[in-house]
């Protein structure tokens, strides 16, 4: 594997799927923004990005909401993911499960069901008069906080897994060491393992801050206009106005602005722990930030001392840290459970309380050819993704190890830049190239279509857990004499098999939970669940959304638990 | 927790088998020649119980429906530009209709179903050489009857919000929005046309901060107004039809009704246009239009339907009599004329 | 009565069912390196992490300085740990690893510079400060966790196999480095290990530990000169157990008579016993007395410097003889005669099992 051509080799498959299916279509789109009707260039289009200062208002409101998102998600999802990692094997099942409960269903359900909570007449508000805490209901919804709360939520989930891929590969003995040497387990965790988890932190803040500044759906139903975030703009181009050269510019004007991010974000932070160069020239600042981060630390151990709280001690029961993930996991399971109720109700509306108590949408579902018929393709499109993603990205992730300096940074940006172009832009340039391949409407559409999206969470999850595997040991196996391949087989995939199911985990969910493709370059063709959850949404609103999604969650829980349960018996 | 699974040889292989026979599955579409696919607003079964099964059974030709997006001009638009016909045909507005007839060298393809009766009984309103008008939508104003006590009389009272205390929404659109703000600025609804823009947000300047939601989708509408989100909302009346009929406290204010219609088109140059022409042809019927009115709420376009229709529904259609004494009649052409800008200077103002 | 630095009483550890370390007694003075020497199993790891703080006790106190630390957490007890891994803190250079403890205890930072330059250059790895913990060697790692482990003066210094996963040259030396920093130090340090060499070049005293309890405290030469049972006897150095009946003080081996200078240790009259005679202090002799040992010769290895026989007893059991090379040879199947003086005879006691 140390060879440039064998090196290509890795990186072809990945090359192949972004070549064809990302790069040439949106290259032909964003294009699009300087040219005129004549075919000539013309900066036309690019002009208008100032006036009034609306779409650099919008484009600002987006960062700011995305960075609190990003802020929220880190920090909600960090306990959860250390209870995670540290659990005992028996317990771990159990905390995965509950975790990633929110992932087994959509998040557009989980979107509306946030409505219902925060509503005038939800539950929260009910109970904030019945208690007096307040005197009337409040005016939750429709808010920056209603927006963040509902991403937030949303993205969570995915901040756990990456962290936890990280986390895993911490050594525990070192927080007992550091122990010995006089630190107190507050002090411990923050000045060793929270920097030894940093680079999952870095992976997930990076994960979520993108991906957050695609959203579209979570502002334009919980905020107010204040909160419209520019891919809903670029929806109106593209929807509405049909303006394609206006709707590249503002997707110029999104990839410029995170890519500028990228750049503070390193700086600040260090990307270059998470694109696996040396950590050395980055020492400066991150020393400087390990300061800030110890002494914060310190503060914390003095605080715990004085309040006799029991500190996160890997291993131990430590109380403080389970309750903390615990209501993480109400944060995150609060819609879903929400919902069973609801999926009950009779009426026509998904609103709170639910009444006339009932199976009508239950049977509605059941008895309806075109709902079971998309739930089977969903499984199956969301298979063959996280085979065709899997394929894709170890090959590439392992490629990527090997390579240094510019050479890496330009390969890491080619990867994850799926991240950086909405979805829905994706599928819109991708109904282009699936017209001349005859791919519309097509299993195999929807599957390319998932993968291309997918692919950015499955590299950076293979390439964090890689960056923490201990490359000598595949010197070992070599020197043992094992093939590259055989290394790869028997040595490398099974210690990183941890990493490579969160990755597949990845894949299967985004994919079951994936719309756009389904919408914009199917044609209503091939229904996909979300496509009719999508439909049911925009439709109707009905309790039918809330079955579908208890559902799919007890769906996915029996296989979850299945699994587990074969893996215990063998 | 993840690294739990490990999927077995076996299933790994059952699974790419299954993979591959559904790749390899033709496209059941493209196979079946006597099949049409018709992008439909999804509201319920309404679209089968009023046409496709019935269409089917008399002709042998399957109708597959397909619930689009809202207005799916950009999508009808890359369909017919890179000639892939996912859909056959479409309902949409009569606005969109003439937009997609106008813009380039055209969208649609021309009816050409002029002998027919059903063409004949349509009135000229809701007719033009690409379209058929399947049924009026009203824009109203819906309001909760629990908690607002004096019923609005017209679009002033709606922006009135000293006299009218309340939460309100509206429609994140300049359709409809701009005509309720010069409305209710006291323009004279037959002088309505063509719009005074900057007279209209200078009205929605004054009442910005009393509008809580934008709404963009029509189930969203009936759900602001059916969990008591808001007081007042404007929106389509078969949207606040449905919330009343669920039983919720709402009443329409049917005054100043704006009038829109829905209808028929076929995309340009589609191989199946001919089977089209007949699905028309036979949707362009009073009984049919009759079912579906009943489970949509919406108006049927051929007057003689109103008449298969049991009193109590047809008194909350748009196009009974009572209902549209006041109604205003969107004018559609001003619109193709003016919604690219008009939607551009609204988003401006409304995130501004 | 003198306090001890490090006060060990009626230390237990249980697993539920499953005891891992029978109540245990022990005492280390200042200044003094103890090893806890044992198989896998034995309970010395878990008696050092009940010393550090690394696992609750399930009885007894464990006194420091005559201060009971049982229930201190590990953070206050001032106890430097050096682990088998060494859990260097890869995101740290070997500066920042070895000023942590400093740190944690608030030092200034003149000060912490300071200690961590002696500490490091006492390890000699004062120029490798600013690396990272991955580019040093394992040798090296090793060095940078003890000058970690000393840095701050801690009253006392564990040590769990330090060395266990270095090869055979690089223990040797990083063996006599320690003993040598031991006697500069002058550090109270206990430390772990299963191997007897170790434990025989670094101990002032070795606590030979065996199915969860100590089996016997002594000094490395004690521990070789009078091991208590058979177990010890085994465990440390080459052995001959000869198995034999107590006649008139003396042990009755086959037709030979074994004299020991050690009868106090010897069962009643008449009882089996076995004793101890270590391979080097068995002797030749020309002339056999009654006070002999009869064999065949059966194997001879020629190492050089020493020569080992192996023996077949007329007594049934087979004998392992080490004598420096260069003497007359010996070839096999020679029947020869053994003496060995009465101090080396040494009774064993049955092993508690």
């Amino acid at each position: 594997m140390k060879t440039a051509s064998s090196r290509f080799l890795l990186f072809a498959p990945a090359a192949l799927l972004l070549g064809l299916f990302f790069a040439a279509p949106i290259a032909n789109f964003l294009t699009q923004g300087f040219v005129d009707g004549t075919g000539s260039l013309t900066l036309e289009h690019a002009q208008r990005i100032w006036e009034a200062g609306t779409y650099t208002q919008v484009m600002l409101a987006s960062v700011k909401i995305s960075l609190w998102v990003t802020l929220l998600s880190v920090i909600v999802g960090y306990p959860a993911a250390y209870v995670l990692a540290n659990a005992d094997p028996k317990r771990k099942s159990t905390w995965a499960l509950l975790i990633l409960l929110p992932f087994w269903s959509s998040f557009l359900v989980r979107t509306f069901a946030w409505i219902v909570i925060l509503g005038r007449q939800g539950p929260l508000n009910a109970g904030l008069v019945a208690s007096g805490v307040s005197e009337r209901p409040l005016d939750l919804l429709y808010g920056w906080a209603a927006v963040v709360i509902g991403m937030t939520n949303v993205l969570v989930p995915f901040a756990i897994l990456t962290m936890v891929g990280v986390m895993e590969r911490i050594d525990r003995g070192l927080m007992v060491a550091a122990g010995t040497l006089g630190a107190r387990p507050v002090q411990a965790f923050f000045r060793i393992y929270l920097s030894l988890s940093m680079p999952g932190v870095t992976a997930a803040a990076l994960l979520v801050f993108i991906t957050a500044l695609g959203f579209f759906m979570a502002p334009a139903l919980l905020g107010s206009a204040r909160e419209t975030m520019i891919t809903q703009l670029v929806i109106q181009q593209v929807t509405e106005l049909v303006n394609w050269p206006f709707a590249a510019i503002l997707c110029l004007l999104l990839l410029g602005t995170a890519l500028v991010l990228f750049v503070v974000f390193d700086k600040m932070v260090g990307l270059s722990t998470l694109s696996g160069q040396a950590d050395r020239h980055s020492a400066g600042a991150s020393a400087a930030s390990r300061r800030i981060v110890g002494a914060l630390g310190d503060m914390l151990a003095g605080l715990a001392e004085i309040l006799r709280l029991s500190p996160p001690t890997p291993g131990r029961g430590a109380w403080s840290t389970h309750w903390l993930a615990v209501l993480v996991i109400l944060f995150l399971i609060v819609p879903l459970v929400l919902l069973v109720p609801i999926s009950f109700s009779g009426r026509e509306f998904l609103s709170w309380p639910p009444s006339d108590v009932g199976l009508r949408w239950y049977e509605e579902i059941l008895s309806s050819p075109a709902w079971l018929d998309a739930a089977w393709r969903s499984f199956a499109v969301a298979f063959l993704t996280t085979l065709l993603c899997l394929a894709v990205a170890v090959p590439a992730a392992f490629a990527f190890q090997r390579l240094k300096g510019a050479g890496a940074s330009a390969a890491f940006a080619a990867m994850i830049a799926p991240l950086l172009v909405p979805r829905m832009v994706i599928a819109v340039a991708l109904f282009y190239v699936y017209a001349r391949l005859g791919l519309v409407g097509t299993v195999a559409g929807l599957v390319i279509g998932h993968a291309v999206i997918a692919l950015p969470y499955v590299f950076i999850a293979i390439i964090a857990v890689l960056k923490t595997y201990d490359r000598r040991l595949d010197l070992a196996a070599a020197s043992l004499g094992a093939s590259a391949f055989a290394t790869a087989r028997h040595v490398t995939l099974p210690l990183i098999a941890g990493g490579i199911a969160s990755a597949a985990l990845f894949a299967f969910v985004i994919s079951l939970d994936e719309l756009n493709v389904a919408l914009f370059a199917s044609g209503g063709m091939q229904s996909t669940l979300p496509k009719l959850m999508w439909d049911e949404a925009t439709l109707r609103f009905s309790p039918l959304l809330a079955a579908v999604s208890t559902l799919v969650l007890l769906a996915m829980s029996a296989v979850v638990l299945l699994a587990a349960r074969l893996r215990s018996a063998s | 927790m993840a690294n739990d699974r490990r999927p077995d040889r076996r299933t790994l292989i059952a699974g790419a088998s299954a993979a591959i026979s559904t790749l390899a599955m033709p496209s059941i579409v493209r196979s079946q020649a006597r099949r049409i696919v018709v992008r439909d607003l999804g509201i319920g079964t309404s679209f089968n119980d009023a046409y496709g099964r019935e269409f089917t059974k008399q002709t042998g030709i399957e109708v597959l429906a397909i619930t689009g997006a809202n207005d799916p001009l950009g999508q009808i638009k890359q369909m017919v530009d890179s000639r892939t016909y996912t859909w056959d045909m479409s309902i949409v507005t009569r606005q969109i209709a003439n937009q997609l007839a106008s813009d380039g060298a055209g969208y649609l393809e021309p009816l050409k179903i002029e002998d027919s009766p059903g063409w004949q009984a349509l009135p000229e309103a809701f007719r033009s050489p690409v379209y058929a008008g399947n049924d009026v939508v009203a824009t109203v104003l819906g309001y909760r009857t629990d908690r607002v006590k004096t019923p609005p009389r017209n679009w002033v009272d709606f922006l009135d919000v000293a006299k009218f205390p309340g939460r309100r929404a509206m429609r994140r659109s300049p359709v409809d929005t701009v005509e309720q703000a010069l409305l209710a600025d006291g323009v004279d609804p037959g002088k309505l046309y063509p719009l005074d823009f900057d007279r209209a947000f200078k009205r929605l300047d004054g009442v910005k901060k009393d509008v809580a939601a934008w709404w963009t989708s029509g189930a969203q509408s009936t759900q602001l107004l059916q969990s008591g989100e808001v007081d007042f909302c404007p929106s389509w009346n078969g949207r606040i039809q449905a919330a009343i009929n669920a039983g919720e406290p709402i009443a329409i204010m049917w005054n100043q009704a704006l009038w829109q219609s829905e209808g028929w088109v076929i995309l340009k140059g589609g191989p199946k246009a001919d089977l089209c022409r007949e699905f028309i042809k036979f949707a362009l019927a009073p009984e049919r239009q009759a079912i579906f009115s009943k489970a949509t709420g919406y108006g049927p376009t051929i007057q003689a339907a109103l008449e298969k229709i049991e009193p109590a529904v047809a008194r909350t259609l748009p196009t009974f009599d009572a209902n549209r004494t006041g109604a205003i009649t969107v004018d559609v052409d001003f619109w193709t004329s003016s919604r690219d800008a008009a939607t551009d200077r609204f988003t401006k103002w409304v995130v501004g | 009565m003198t306090t001890f630095k490090l006060d060990i009483r009626d230390v237990t550890k249980r697993y539920g069912e499953a005891v891992a370390l029978l109540p245990t007694n022990l005492q280390v003075a200042q200044g003094e390196f103890l090893t806890l020497l044992g198989p896998s199993g034995s309970g010395k790891t878990t008696l050092l992490m009940m010393i550090a703080g690394l696992t609750e006790t399930s009885g007894g106190q464990i006194l420091l300085d005559g201060r009971d630390i049982t229930q201190t957490p590990a953070y206050r007890r001032d106890i430097g740990v050096v682990f088998q891994n060494y859990s260097l803190f890869p995101h740290l250079s070997v500066f920042e690893n070895v000023a942590f403890p400093l740190r944690m205890r608030k030092c200034a930072e003149g000060q912490v510079k300071a200690a961590v330059q002696r500490s490091l250059d006492m390890v000699r790895l004062g120029h490798l400060a600013q690396r990272l913990p991955r580019e040093l060697s394992g040798g090296q790692q090793q060095r940078v966790a003890f000058a970690r482990a000393i840095v701050f003066d801690p009253q006392l210094v564990l040590m769990d196999e330090p060395l266990g996963a270095l090869d055979k040259k690089l223990r040797d030396e990083l063996k006599l480095e320690i003993r040598k920093l031991h006697g500069e130090l002058k550090k109270t340090i206990v430390y772990v290990t299963h191997d007897q060499d170790e434990a025989m070049l670094l101990s002032d005293r070795v606590c030979l530990m065996n199915e969860a309890r100590v089996e016997q405290i002594a000094p490395p030469v004690a521990l070789y000169e009078r091991p208590r049972t058979r177990f010890a006897a085994g465990f440390v150095g080459e052995s001959n157990l000869i198995q034999g009946t107590v006649r008139g003080g003396a042990i009755a081996v086959g037709q030979g008579m074994l004299s020991t200078a050690h009868a106090d240790l010897l069962p009643v009259e008449g009882r089996p016993v076995t004793v101890l005679v270590r391979p080097e202090r068995l002797r030749i002799v020309a002339v056999p007395d009654a006070a002999a040992l009869r064999g065949r010769v059966v194997d001879v290895i020629d190492l050089g410097a020493v020569r080992r026989l192996t023996i077949a007893g007329e007594h049934g059991d087979t004998l392992t003889m080490t004598m420096l090379g260069g003497d007359q040879p010996v070839s096999p199947g020679a029947t020869i005669a053994l003496a060995v003086a009465a101090n080396d005879v040494v009774p064993l006691a049955e092993d508690a099992s």
